[in-house]
C-alpha cells in the first residue's frame, strides 16, 4: 500500500491529535444521524398542527433523502479542497434551519423546504461527510479502524436519539423540542474547530476534480464497488421500512418489531468495529464479500425459519452486524484506489448509488406486497442480489492506480 | 472511540518530524470519562426503549409506510 504521509489535514503546527480528530467526526456523525432519525417521530404532531396530510411531511423526508443523496459528492469536493471543518459548520447550519422551518411550518412549502436543509445538513455532517477528514489524518494500515469508529458513533447516535427525542417531545412538547434538537446541532459548530484546516496534499496525490472524477469513472472496480452498495441501500431500507410490518403481517406483538429494531442499531455498532479491526489484516473486498453473503443466508432464514420473537430477534441481530459495516470497507477501498485527495467526494458517489439502491428497496418492498400480500418475493430477490454483491466484490483490484504507485517526486 | 488507536508511524507534512505517541493516544483521563458517558447515555436510551419502545413504534410505523427511512 502506498504512502500518504504527506497528507493531512490542517495547517503544519495547528493539527489537532489523531484521537481528538476521530473523536470530533464521530462526535458529529453521531449528532447529525441521530437528529435525521428522529425527524419521522414529529410527523403526526407536525401535521395535524398545522392541518396538511401527512403525505406532504412523508414528501418532505423523501426530499431530504434525494438532497443528502444528490449533494453528497458535492459536499464532499468541498471538504476535500476546503477542509472538513468547513463543510461541518454548513452541515450544522442547515441543519439548524431545517429544524427551526419545521417548527415554525404552516405549510405543506414548509415542510419540503425544512427536508430540503436537512437534507443539507445531513451530506455536510453526516457520517460520509467525515470520511475524508479521518481516512487522511490516520495511517493507512488503520484507516478502516478508524473510519470505523465514525461509524460508530453515526450508529450509536441513531440508536440513542430515538428513545431521547421521544422523550423529549412527551415532556416539552414537539416545539420546545424542535429547540432542544436544533441547540444539539448546534454542538457540531465546536466540534468543527478539530476537523478544521485545508487538506495538504503529498505530491504525487496534487490531481485537480475533473481528473479525480474521469480517473474513477474509468477505473472498472469503482464501478464494481458501486453495484455492491447499490445492493447495500437496497437491503437497509427494505428491511429497516418494512420489518414491523412484517412482524405484524405474521401475527407478532408490536414489541417485536421493537427488540428486532433495537438488535439492529446494537449488532451495527459490534458489526462496524469487526469490519473496521478486518480491514487492519485482511482484503477490504473480502470483506465486504463476506458482508454481502452473509446477508442472503440472513434473508433465507426470514424465508426458511417459522418466524417467531426468537427468529426475528436472532436475525435482527445479524443483519446489524453486517449493517453500515459496509461503510469503513467501501469508503477505505475508495482511499486504496484513489488516495485521500478526494476520498470525501468520491465515496459521495458511491453513497449517491446506495441512496438509489435505498429508494428501490423502499418503492419496490411497498409494490411487491400490494400485488402480492406477500413480502417473500422480495426476500429472494435481497438473497439474489446478496449474491450478486458477493460476486461483484470479488474481482475487485485492491491496489492503488497508476499515478499513486509511481515513485514520490523528491520531497 | 478507538483506545488502540495508537500509531508512532503517524508523521506530520513533508518533513518526517514524527508526531509523538502521545499525540495519537487517547489520554486516560479523556478515555474514562467518554466512556462513562457512552456507557450512561446507552443504558438510559435502553431503558426509555424497553419502556416506550410500542410508542416509539407506533409513532415511526406511521411514517415507514409513507417513505423510506433508512
Amino acid at each position: 500500500m502506498h504512502d500518504q504521509r504527506g497528507e493531512r489535514d490542517g495547517v503544519a503546527g495547528r493539527l489537532s491529535p489523531l484521537w481528538m480528530v476521530v473523536l470530533a467526526a464521530a462526535t458529529v456523525a453521531a449528532i447529525s444521524m441521530g437528529l435525521r432519525q428522529v425527524v419521522g417521530l414529529y410527523m403526526v404532531p407536525v401535521t395535524e398542527t398545522i392541518g396538511v396530510g401527512r403525505t406532504a411531511f412523508g414528501l418532505a423526508i423523501a426530499v431530504a433523502n434525494i438532497v443528502w443523496g444528490l449533494t453528497a459528492p458535492i459536499a464532499g469536493a468541498i471538504a476535500d479542497k476546503s477542509g472538513t471543518g468547513r463543510i461541518v459548520v454548513f452541515g450544522a447550519a442547515t441543519t439548524i434551519t431545517g429544524l427551526l422551518v419545521l417548527y415554525g411550518a404552516r405549510s405543506e412549502a414548509h415542510l419540503l423546504l425544512s427536508g430540503v436543509f436537512l437534507g443539507l445538513g445531513v451530506a455536510g455532517s453526516g457520517t460520509g461527510a467525515m470520511v475524508g477528514a479521518v481516512g487522511r489524518r490516520a495511517p493507512p494500515e488503520r484507516r478502516t479502524q478508524a473510519i470505523a469508529a465514525v461509524g460508530i458513533g453515526g450508529g450509536f447516535g441513531m440508536l440513542i436519539a430515538l428513545p431521547y427525542t421521544h422523550l423529549l417531545m412527551e415532556s416539552l412538547g414537539w416545539q420546545a423540542s424542535l429547540v432542544v434538537l436544533a441547540a444539539t446541532a448546534a454542538l457540531m459548530l465546536a466540534l468543527a474547530v478539530p476537523l478544521a484546516g485545508r487538506p495538504v496534499a503529498s505530491p504525487h496525490e496534487s490531481q485537480r476534480l475533473g481528473e479525480a472524477l474521469h480517473e474513477a469513472a474509468r477505473h472498472p472496480s469503482f464501478w464494481l464497488l458501486n453495484a455492491g452498495f447499490f445492493v447495500c441501500g437496497f437491503h437497509i431500507v427494505f428491511y429497516a421500512t418494512h420489518l414491523p410490518a412484517f412482524v405484524a403481517d405474521k401475527g407478532l406483538g408490536p414489541e417485536v418489531g421493537v427488540v428486532g429494531l433495537a438488535l439492529i442499531g446494537v449488532g451495527n455498532l459490534i458489526g462496524t468495529w469487526l469490519a473496521g479491526e478486518w480491514g487492519r489484516y485482511w482484503p477490504q473486498r473480502f470483506g465486504l464479500s463476506l458482508i454481502y453473503g452473509l446477508r442472503a443466508v440472513m434473508f433465507l432464514g426470514f424465508l426458511s425459519l417459522p418466524i417467531t420473537m426468537t427468529t426475528v430477534a436472532v436475525l435482527s441481530f445479524a443483519f446489524g452486524m453486517l449493517w453500515l459495516s459496509t461503510v469503513p470497507l467501501t469508503s477505505g477501498l475508495v482511499a486504496t484506489f484513489f488516495g485521500t485527495k478526494w476520498m470525501t467526494m468520491l465515496y459521495g458517489i458511491v453513497f449517491l448509488s446506495h441512496q438509489a439502491g435505498a429508494f428501490l428497496g423502499a418503492w419496490l418492498g411497498g409494490v411487491i406486497f400490494d400485488r402480492l400480500q406477500s413480502y417473500d418475493a422480495m426476500w429472494w430477490i435481497s438473497v439474489a442480489l446478496g449474491i450478486l454483491a458477493a460476486l461483484v466484490n470479488v474481482p475487485i483490484v485492491e491496489k492503488p492506480v497508476a499515478r499513486l504507485a509511481r515513485p514520490t517526486p523528491s520531497a | 472511540m478507538t483506545p488502540s488507536m495508537t500509531d508512532e508511524s503517524t508523521s506530520i507534512g513533508t518533513t518526517g518530524r514524527r508526531q509523538s505517541p502521545a499525540g495519537a493516544v487517547m489520554p486516560m483521563g479523556v478515555r474514562r470519562a467518554l466512556l462513562g458517558l457512552l456507557a450512561a447515555l446507552g443504558t438510559g436510551a435502553l431503558y426509555l426503549t424497553v419502556i416506550r419502545g410500542e410508542a416509539l413504534l407506533y409513532d415511526l410505523g406511521a411514517l415507514g409506510r409513507l417513505v423510506l427511512c433508512l
